[in-house]
């Protein structure tokens, strides 16, 4: 039990011990999420080891997370694969090094943007739509029932969530790094920047395949994070409707965060940086 | 049967039930009515495992209920949520045939047969298009009633039911009362019941008991009940303001 500090002290103290209780809050609930989060990932370790995972609801959910995402995914990438691309040609133009755009381009994307992307586009919005899902079935006591009808609900609702979104974030990353750079590639050769040839050229000579491959491994930790993220915000919804409300917003919120945080230090491991 | 000895249960500091000891016979209904936050709710997630209580033990037909729910079966016992909680990305019968599917244990044609018998059981059985209804397309005595339904399906011999009448009309509130003791007196099943609606506790209870401050003030037949002289269970009769209840959210 938490024990609030005492009033019966100088203010500088109890400002002092009001920090430090705050803090230490902040804290504990921190490490009781990753904590919570992890148990999660174990239990849906298990549930697929038993056999008891349902892999109809996998398969709905994949359907749910990576096919219904895929059009905003293609959207995004390309759009941004075009603006790089749009920035490039003029700055390499200028120095007389349009024979490097394919290379800093796929580089770009295969290393950063198109995990990133793809991570914050999932996060917002298949993210909010599991801690929704989760959210609302825990106040309106649909959690419970599953357990009533023998039935756990991480076999059921949240393992599924957590090998979808494992499964297809690499996927979706797959799917930007083509869009990004293939519409980047167009918009050089339109404006007459470089050739197919050269472009391509430029990405095989340089591009190493761990360019891809180390951006792809990022993909199954972005899955991990947010699905792990959106079950915990969902199943601790209280207060009705408007819970479910908060719940979203701080999954988005703590999804897109633990996203760029665990991104930095995966791009230092991977790429020895 | 269903016997709970000292049972105790706090949350946060805050003690919701204490040293509470009581026993439904097999067969029997016992409802629990008492002001609203008093732990009516908490009891019955007790009973069906849901949560574990702090202390004391809860035994069903003389077995000790200890491992979380989940994680055992559940077969023998069935609830009723207030809410209904009927699962909202199914349909009726999908609802319904759920239990059993988990239970892999009947065909798909046995399972179709389950399902409009229990339809049938609580009075849907003549809507051909009801089973393929969603269930936000369901009135709330609807929905209850498929709720009853997708409880009984799992043949439960005890059933606890949390404010089954709330939110509803008085006819349909007496359309699940009667529903409540047709499956009684049909199945057999021992039933535990919480509200605070004394038309269904004075209906459908073989006994009756007042939870107060987490004990069970007083406890017996109906009639016993209505002519009772304990303050406490005459303020809660009568619906009076003034007494030891007090309004403001605290005991």
């Amino acid at each position: 039990m938490t024990t609030k500090p005492s009033s019966n002290h100088s203010p500088i103290f109890s400002v002092l011990a009001k920090f430090f209780f705050s803090l230490g809050h902040v804290v504990l609930s921190f490490l009781s999420m990753i904590g919570e989060v992890f148990l999660y990932y174990l239990h849906s370790l298990r549930s697929l080891l038993r056999g008891n995972l349902d892999w109809e609801r996998t398969f709905l959910e994949m359907n749910a997370i990576g096919v219904n995402s895929l059009p905003i995914v293609i959207i995004i990438s390309s759009f941004t694969g075009m603006v790089i691309s749009l920035h490039l040609s003029k700055a390499f133009v200028d120095f007389g090094v349009t024979s490097q755009m394919g290379h800093l381009l796929t580089l770009a994307f295969s290393r950063e943007l198109a995990p990133v992307l793809t991570g914050v586009v999932v996060a917002g919005r298949a993210g909010s739509a599991i801690a929704a899902e989760i959210g609302s079935m825990s106040v309106t006591e649909q959690l419970d029932a599953l357990k009533t009808l023998s039935t756990d609900p991480i076999d059921f609702l949240i393992a599924p969530k957590i090998f979808a979104s494992f499964l297809m974030l690499p996927l979706l990353i797959v799917i930007a790094n083509i869009s990004g750079v293939l519409a980047g590639m167009w918009l050089a050769v339109h404006f007459k920047t470089i050739t197919v040839l050269t472009f391509l050229d430029s990405i095989l000579t340089y591009i190493k395949p761990w360019d891809f491959i180390g951006g792809i491994i990022k993909g199954f930790f972005f899955g991990l994070i947010i699905a792990g993220i959106g079950t915990y915000y969902g199943s601790h919804t209280e207060n009705g409707a408007a819970g479910v409300g908060v719940s979203t917003t701080k999954t988005v919120v703590a999804s897109t965060i633990f996203l760029f945080i665990i991104n930095y230090f995966l791009s230092a491991f991977l790429y020895e940086l | 049967m269903i016997y709970l000895e000292n049972l105790c249960y706090s949350i946060s500091g805050r003690e919701i039930l204490s040293n509470l000891t009581l026993t439904v016979p097999a067969g029997k209904t016992l409802v629990i009515i008492g002001p609203s936050g008093c732990g009516k709710s908490t009891l019955l997630r007790l009973v069906m495992g849901l949560i574990q209580p702090t202390a004391g033990r809860i035994l069903i037909n003389g077995h000790p209920l200890t491992a979380p729910l989940a994680h055992k079966s559940s077969h023998s016992r069935g609830m009723v949520f207030q809410s209904s909680a009927l699962f909202d990305f199914l349909s009726v019968y999908e609802n319904i045939a759920f239990g059993l599917r988990r239970k892999r244990t009947l065909t798909e044609d046995e399972i179709r047969e389950r399902v409009g018998r229990e339809l049938a059981h609580v009075g849907l059985g003549d809507d051909p298009s009801l089973p393929d209804k969603m269930p936000a397309e369901l009135s709330g005595g609807m929905k209850k009633r498929v709720a009853i339904a997708r409880t009984l399906a799992m043949d439960p011999e005890i059933i606890l039911y949390d404010e089954p009448t709330t939110g509803l009309d008085p006819i349909m509130a007496g359309l699940i009362n009667e529903l409540i003791l047709l499956v009684q007196q049909q199945l057999n099943v021992t039933s535990l019941l919480v509200t605070h609606d004394l038309s269904t506790a004075l209906r459908v209870g073989d006994e009756i008991g007042l939870l107060f401050q987490g004990k069970i003030i007083e406890i017996g037949p109906a009639q016993e009940i209505m002519d009772s002289t304990n303050p406490i269970l005459r303020q809660f009769i009568q619906g009076d303001p003034l007494g030891p209840i007090r309004t403001n959210g605290e005991w």
